[in-house]
């Protein structure tokens, strides 16, 4: 869906709520909103300039980045007025670009595989993969169209339960805008997960 | 004695007993004296393989969804211990772990702990917590609570410094030079950012661990401890060629089969 970035200014960064200045601790990343399936308003700011005597009141710049064909069908989906340490509104119109989720995406996560039930090279394989890691996994479904699913993650975390007879592990994955090389006779155009080297 | 669990591989738990034996003291006469041969700044490590102990592990590395689960979170391991000689008893000076020095026992708060697969390490971090549970008449089980080093990132201030432009890797890479953590030669894995920091003045207020989040807030990338204790900053993805690690499927062959998954949609 179309992406428009605009630059705004807010109030004084004096008179800000705590919410808008208080440090990270308590949520990291403050950009998650309470209902991230769809994300379609985001504000990114740069730090204000430090008050000077003839500017006490120094106002806050961010970007704001709006698809609106998706608020028009999920309704406005906002993060807050986040204050980021990038240094222009163009860092900050690149970082809204990023975190925009116009609509609903599904993928496969929190996959379990028992190592007991795999080859030696397969659990060796297993055994390596750590956060960051991409997958491949397809699934086929019976009574659905299409019959089989594929979908290319990057892993960002992982468990592993060990018993004295038994070594479990669960993958958890997100639908990353990673590519993978387009191969030609094989791969179709429009394919976003694919890419040119 | 490291253990087979069948079909799986052979695995090794290691807690560290000689750091807290032999760190130098201050002030202490005997742990505390100059030059020793015996008491080191930070002491040596002694890891204890105690996996014929073991009845469970679990480790839970990173987070979970990208989109409601911050990054940075410290790994944790739980190891599950039946102490059938009481040899990780709190109470028992008979213990080969017991630290006659310190009169308590050897395994405690920040000694080190090692997972490891078929020498392939699954975690590596602290002890962050140590309790044992008697159960009339005499079973002792005892659980040990572990976390990364990016736990103890939270334990000690931003030191301050001028804040210069530049990219989100090198500011990171300067607030853990400043810290003192992950020094040792390779312990730092980072990717070259994409966000352009400013000269914000850096939060002094913050602990290591928040401000280097606040970092990645703007990056919107990943901090993690790798299994062997190394740090990891990754960039944010914008859409690269990467290779496929392992290719799992429910098809046969030689794909890795796997038993659940969810669909996520949120």
């Amino acid at each position: 869906m179309p992406f428009a970035v605009t630059n705004q200014t807010i109030g004084a960064a004096g008179t800000l709520e705590d919410s808008f200045v208080a440090p990270t601790s308590s949520r990291p990343n403050q950009f998650t909103p309470l209902n991230p399936s769809v994300v379609n308003v985001v504000n990114v700011a740069i730090a204000p300039a430090a008050p000077t005597a003839g500017n006490l009141a120094t106002t806050i710049e961010y970007a704001q980045g709006i698809v609106s064909e998706s608020v028009a069908e999920y309704g406005t989906q906002e993060t807050p007025v986040v204050i980021t340490l990038l240094a222009t509104l163009a860092d900050a119109a690149l970082l809204a670009e990023f975190l925009i989720r116009d609509a609903p995406a599904f993928w496969f996560g929190n996959i379990q595989v028992i190592m007991n039930g795999l080859t030696d090279a397969q659990r060796t394989t297993i055994g390596s993969l750590d956060i960051g890691s991409q997958i491949s996994v397809t699934k086929s479904f019976p009574n659905s169209t299409p019959s089989t699913v594929t979908q290319i993650m990057a892993l960002e975390g992982m468990t592993h339960d060990i018993s004295p007879d038994r070594h479990i592990v669960t993958l958890y994955t997100n639908p990353a805008r990673i590519y993978t090389l387009f191969i030609l006779n094989t791969d179709t155009l429009d394919d976003d997960t694919k890419g040119l080297g | 004695m490291a253990v087979v669990v069948p079909n799986c591989g052979t695995y090794i738990v290691e807690m560290d007993f000689g750091s807290s034996t032999n760190q130098f003291v201050l002030d202490s006469a005997t742990a505390g004296v100059l030059d020793s041969t015996e008491y080191f700044l930070d002491g040596t490590t002694d890891f204890q393989d105690v996996t014929e102990y073991v009845k469970q592990v679990s480790i839970n590395r990173g987070r979970q969804n990208k989109f409601r689960d911050p990054t940075g979170q410290p790994s944790t391991a739980v190891i599950q211990i039946e102490d059938s000689d009481y040899s990780f008893s709190l109470v028992n000076t008979a213990s080969p772990y017991w630290n006659s020095t310190k009169n308590r026992l050897g395994f405690e708060l920040n000694s080190g702990v090692r997972i490891s697969r078929n020498g392939t390490y699954l975690f590596t971090g602290v002890i962050t917590q140590y309790d044992q549970r008697i159960e009339n008449p005499n079973r002792s089980l005892v659980t040990v609570n572990c976390s990364d080093e990016l736990f103890g990132l939270n334990n000690s201030k931003t030191t301050f410094f001028t804040a210069t432009a530049e990219r989100s890797d090198t500011r990171i890479d300067t607030v853990l030079t400043n810290a003192g953590v992950f020094s040792k030669d390779g312990q730092r894995i980072l990717e070259t950012g994409v966000a352009n920091l400013g000269t914000a003045p850096v939060d002094e207020t913050a602990s290591v661990l928040e401000y280097i989040l606040r970092i990645n807030n703007s990056e919107q990338g990943r901090v993690w401890v790798d299994g062997s204790g190394n740090f990891h900053f990754d960039r944010r993805l914008v859409g690269e060629l990467q290779s496929i690690d392992a290719t799992l499927a429910d098809t046969g062959g030689t794909a890795i089969p796997f038993t659940t998954f969810d669909i996520v949609n949120n």
